[in-house]
């Protein structure tokens, strides 16, 4: 699999930790990811793998207890690139990055907008941050957007509060907002979640349709094995706040290697197949991040695991080349061939 | 928003109506009536008042019927002729007593209201954003201390110190030399001299209380999605914190409104009474303490009706600010 030679944004080796009563939750723990222009990569997971964490941290979105503890986040945009991470809160590349160049959709839509303003009045604020626009043009470009994210009846619902509007219609005037200043990377964080199954579809079919007509990268955040089959170009699984396996889509469908991702792709019911029979589940519950297991952090759950190894010794990242890796030890031998 | 207002106004006047028939109740509570009272007090002064007096009297204040028709006629005579009765005590119309000391109510809890929401508002904004900092604890402690502390009390701290100090003590709201001077600008420093004390005395708990209401509803408002969210399109700090958490957490602060005006007019009134300020407070104790029911019936309902206006403004204001409440929730 060819793969563009520079990524568009470089995460590597982030930690993200919260301070909670008990302890410090290292909720991510060294992540390693890229995104490529124009591609859609998803990041797949239990819920409290650190997914949504990862993404709120490129953005420098982590609540208050919550900070960044290593790592480095590297945008290639049309500029020099730059380090996220190291730049001042009051850096005008910061505030540029935020709903210029990276926009961002969130799991609840209706909470994500102000109740108490129409959605035009946040769309517009946003235009007008990002494009300069005066009051009139922006108007008239925010009218388009809604249009084009197929709100129908734009020129009235602009002036709608989001409380009158359905939770699909909220997300869609949340992509709009997002994608406002035409950003090359749109990270979307379990944006369909909320909503429910035929919305979910046309939400979908919508950010793919955006996608091919900007051309930008979509980082999309979900549990959901379903959506990954239908918009990833890659996908990397995490695992307790660490990326265990990064692949192209088709392969990690026909071949995945770590046994995490093998067995939650048997956990995915299939019509016909699963008759007269349990679904088959991971042992176990996703352990609880403050009381890490030794080694490698899924073998009390995994069927592989090899006593007086996986226990102790932390896994390593073998890479299959072609974009492909996977955090086992089952691979040691193989990876030190490739 | 018209229905809205129409709604309001009906429950406002709902409410007075209930209001007038509590207070009409009390009026009536002790035994004998105004006229037997009078009567009393003729006789003690040795001049009799005779069978004729009496009846027209009886019929002068509507005392000849069963209650529900008194209430009829004392509700009738207020709405139709704003005629509140006599005042046993002072011998002279309700209103004559009331109407001079109203003004300097309403003005006294007026500035009040505005210092204190001038005060608690930034005090509160700063505590929420400034979480756990020296000033958010120093501003939480001296909060606690004065909602803990009663008003009455530091009233009477500040003529301690005002008489140890100045051997004088703050009394009323203005000096002798001036108080039935014309109005002119002697007058009114005058005024501004006296009215400090007061206005620090009735506004201390008003401040510690409204600033703990802001800066609760503001964390609260601070860790919502759609702050993270207009956080990730670029709003700048500044912007966000006012287009966003300040508008929701304003709802609030604004329907403190409604119950903060009564409470500034009531709660003087043991204030009122030890710094002798030309207020309803002290007139409303007077008038329990000596049963002059139409007096302080009369008190009872002008505080009320202040309540409910009170309460139609912040109702009206929520209505502005909050579309929820202006449409209704419709879908």
């Amino acid at each position: 699999m060819e793969q563009p030679s520079r990524p568009l944004l470089e995460i590597s080796g982030l930690h993200t930790g919260f301070d909670t009563f008990d302890g410090r939750v290292r909720a991510v723990d060294g992540v390693d990811l890229e995104v490529h222009a124009g591609k859609t990569l998803c990041v797949v997971g239990e819920s409290g793998c650190g997914k949504s964490v990862t993404a709120r941290s490129i953005l420098r979105l982590v609540e208050d207890s919550g900070s960044i503890d290593a790592g480095t986040i590297t945008w290639h945009g049309d500029g020099a690139p730059f380090d996220i991470l190291s730049l001042d809160p009051r850096d005008k590349r910061l505030q540029r990055l935020r709903g210029g160049d990276i926009g961002m959709i969130f799991q609840e839509p209706a909470a994500s907008l102000l109740q108490l303003r129409t959605i035009g009045a946040q769309l517009i604020e946003t235009l007008r941050i990002h494009t300069g626009l005066d009051k009139r043009a922006a108007r008239a470009r925010a009218v388009e957007l809604l249009d084009s994210v197929g709100i129908p009846d734009p020129q009235r619902r602009i002036d709608a509060y989001p409380f009158q509007l359905s939770g699909g219609m909220c997300q869609r005037a949340m992509i709009a907002i997002a994608l406002c200043a035409n950003p090359s990377l749109l990270i979307a964080d379990e944006p369909t979640t909320a909503l429910d199954v035929t919305t979910q579809a046309r939400i979908l079919d919508l950010i793919r349709s955006l996608q091919a007509e900007h051309r930008m990268a979509v980082m999309f955040i979900t549990h959901d094995l379903g959506v990954v089959a239908e918009l990833a170009d890659e996908v990397a699984v995490m695992y307790l706040g660490r990326v265990v396996e990064r692949a192209p889509v088709d392969e990690i469908f026909a071949d995945p290697k770590h046994p995490y991702t093998k067995a939650l792709l048997a956990s995915v019911p299939v019509l016909g197949r699963d008759r007269r029979r349990d679904l088959p589940t991971i042992p176990g519950a996703v352990p609880n991040p403050l009381h890490r297991p030794s080694g490698c952090s899924f073998h009390p759950r995994c069927a592989e695991a090899i006593a007086g190894k996986c226990d102790v010794d932390a896994p390593p990242e073998v890479n299959f080349g072609g974009g492909r890796t996977a955090e086992c030890v089952l691979y040691e031998t193989e990876g030190a061939k490739a | 928003m018209v229905r809205y207002l129409g709604r309001r106004t009906l429950y406002m006047a709902a409410t007075l109506l209930a209001i007038s028939l509590m207070v009409f109740v009390i009026i009536s509570l002790p035994p004998g009536d105004y006229v037997t009272a009078l009567q009393a007090k003729y006789n003690v002064m040795g001049q009799g008042l005779t069978e004729a007096d009496v009846a027209n009297l009886r019929m002068r204040y509507g005392l000849d019927g069963n209650l529900l028709q008194q209430y009829w006629h004392w509700i009738t005579q207020i709405v139709l002729h704003g005629d509140l009765g006599m005042s046993f005590e002072h011998s002279k119309p309700v209103e004559e007593v009331i109407a001079p000391r109203l003004g300097w109510t309403i003005a006294v809890s007026l500035i009040t209201l505005l210092v204190t929401w001038a005060l608690a508002f930034p005090i509160g904004v700063y505590s929420a954003v400034k979480q756990h900092s020296a000033g958010d604890y120093a501003v939480t402690t001296v909060g606690f201390l004065g909602l803990a502390t009663p008003n009455f009390l530091i009233a009477l701290v500040f003529i301690y110190f005002s008489v140890t100090w100045f051997g004088s003590v703050p009394s009323g709201l203005c000096s002798p030399e001036w108080c039935d001077a014309a109005w002119n600008l002697g007058k009114l420093l005058d005024l501004l001299g006296h009215l400090w004390i007061p206005m620090i005395v009735i506004g201390t708990g008003g401040v510690a209380g409204l600033v703990r209401i802001i800066r609760n509803n503001l964390l609260d408002e601070l860790r919502r999605p759609y702050v993270t969210a207009a956080r990730a399109r670029g709003v700048p700090e500044g912007a966000l914190l006012r287009r966003y958490p300040l508008r929701v957490a304003l709802n609030p602060f604004v329907s403190t409104i409604g119950w903060v005006l009564p409470l500034l007019l009531v709660g003087d009134i043991v204030v009122g009474q030890i710094l002798s300020l030309p207020t309803l407070g002290p007139i409303l104790l007077g008038s329990l303490k000596s049963q002059d029911m139409y007096l302080a019936g009369s008190v009872i309902m002008v505080l009320s009706v202040v309540t409910v206006i009170g309460t139609l403004i912040s109702d009206l204001l929520l209505g502005w600010l909050d579309p929820r409440i202006r449409l209704g929730h419709q879908r």
